[in-house]
């Protein structure tokens, strides 16, 4: 598995295309969330120049995880649409807290694992790692979310230091949650490229459970 | 008291988090349980899910956790399989954090002492009637 970030322009010719390709495979015809949709792609209005997309790819150049990383300090999924997530807190505007959305980790060119819903835990877990890590890169201390409830326990599984930022909402029946992800200890390297491409091997380590699709 | 900081968390002491009611939001079950035909097992042996409990006042307090049921004959057993996600710090009384380990303790020994199998249980023979077994 190879993970890429970058902005629109910074990423190869062509990948953010596939991005949106992969979105709209998986958010909308696996998962069937109800969003705008050009019958081939999945972009929303968050999907700007400056927003940083973390992507794994597999063996082959298909597209197995992807990610989006959001600054505070503009518009972002939470503070303008799902601000109730919040308790009652204001929506974060700080250079050193970024949004993580539009998060899948879910390989749909495999044929061999059942596409369990928007992750497979290896990749998922190996693309948090990339994208905290590119949202440290840009300065951030800290990573809010919204995600399904399934998505708290992988991180808990996976060891990341984070809590809930306030109690679920029932989005077309399932719980969905806004969670702070903590970036402890991670190096803020200086952005000596912006293009970073991280190879990551298979490596013998201690696997979390499968992550279980949660409705 | 109870406080909701800038961080996210909401912060109490234990004494006032057993003091403070906690409703039943929404329980759910694992994908592969829900759909009898794609079930591992032969009967329902083993079923796994989730629930949510919020409390009632603010800020709001929301606790969830991940269950495990055991079935044997006629007796079901609902077990808490993890420590217990949610947005509180628990303090001593100095107000300062016992820390995010020691408070997932601290909070899964206190969910094991209510009895919220019964409420999830109901929730989801409600939400799932085609998917679970009545007892």
């Amino acid at each position: 598995m190879v993970t890429v970030s970058g902005t629109q322009s910074e990423l190869p010719q062509g990948l953010y295309f596939e991005i949106a390709r992969y979105r709209h495979a998986v958010f909308i015809e696996q998962l069937e969330w109800q969003l705008k949709t050009d019958g081939l792609t999945e972009q929303d209005q968050f999907d700007r120049p400056d927003a940083v997309y973390v992507v794994a790819q597999d063996a082959v150049g298909y597209i197995s995880g992807c990610a989006r990383l959001l600054p505070t300090t503009r518009p972002y999924l939470l503070g303008e649409v799902f601000p109730q997530l919040l308790n009652g807190l204001h929506p974060p505007c700080s250079p050193s807290v970024w949004e993580l959305s539009r998060f899948s980790a879910m390989d749909i060119h495999s044929q061999s694992s059942s596409k369990s819903g928007q992750f497979s835990s290896k990749i998922a877990v190996e693309l948090l790692r990339a994208s905290i890590a590119s949202a440290a890169a840009h300065g951030a201390k800290r990573l809010i979310t919204v995600s399904p409830v399934g998505v708290e326990r992988l991180l808990r599984v996976a060891g990341f230091h984070s809590h809930r930022a306030g109690p679920p909402v029932i989005i077309d029946e399932h719980p969905i949650v806004a969670c702070w992800i903590e970036i402890d200890d991670v190096p803020h390297s200086r952005k000596a490229s912006n293009l970073s491409l991280t190879n990551l091997a298979d490596s013998p380590r201690s696997q979390p459970r499968p992550e279980r699709r949660r409705f | 008291m109870i406080k909701l900081s800038n961080d996210g968390y909401v912060r109490l002491t234990l004494a006032t988090l057993r003091n403070t009611s906690l409703t039943h939001f929404i329980s759910g079950l694992d994908e592969e349980y829900i759909d009898p035909k794609r079930r591992q097992h032969d009967g329902l042996g083993e079923i796994s899910g989730y629930t949510e409990w919020v409390s009632t006042a603010e800020p709001v307090i929301t606790i969830g956790w991940d269950w495990h049921l055991m079935v044997s004959g006629q007796k079901f057993q609902y077990d808490r399989v993890c420590p217990p996600r949610s947005n509180l710090m628990l303090v001593d009384r100095d107000n300062g954090d016992l820390g995010p380990a020691q408070t997932q303790m601290l909070l899964g020994d206190m969910l094991d002492t209510i009895d919220w199998q019964r409420e999830a249980f109901n929730a989801i023979s409600e939400r799932y009637p085609s998917a679970t077994c009545k007892g």
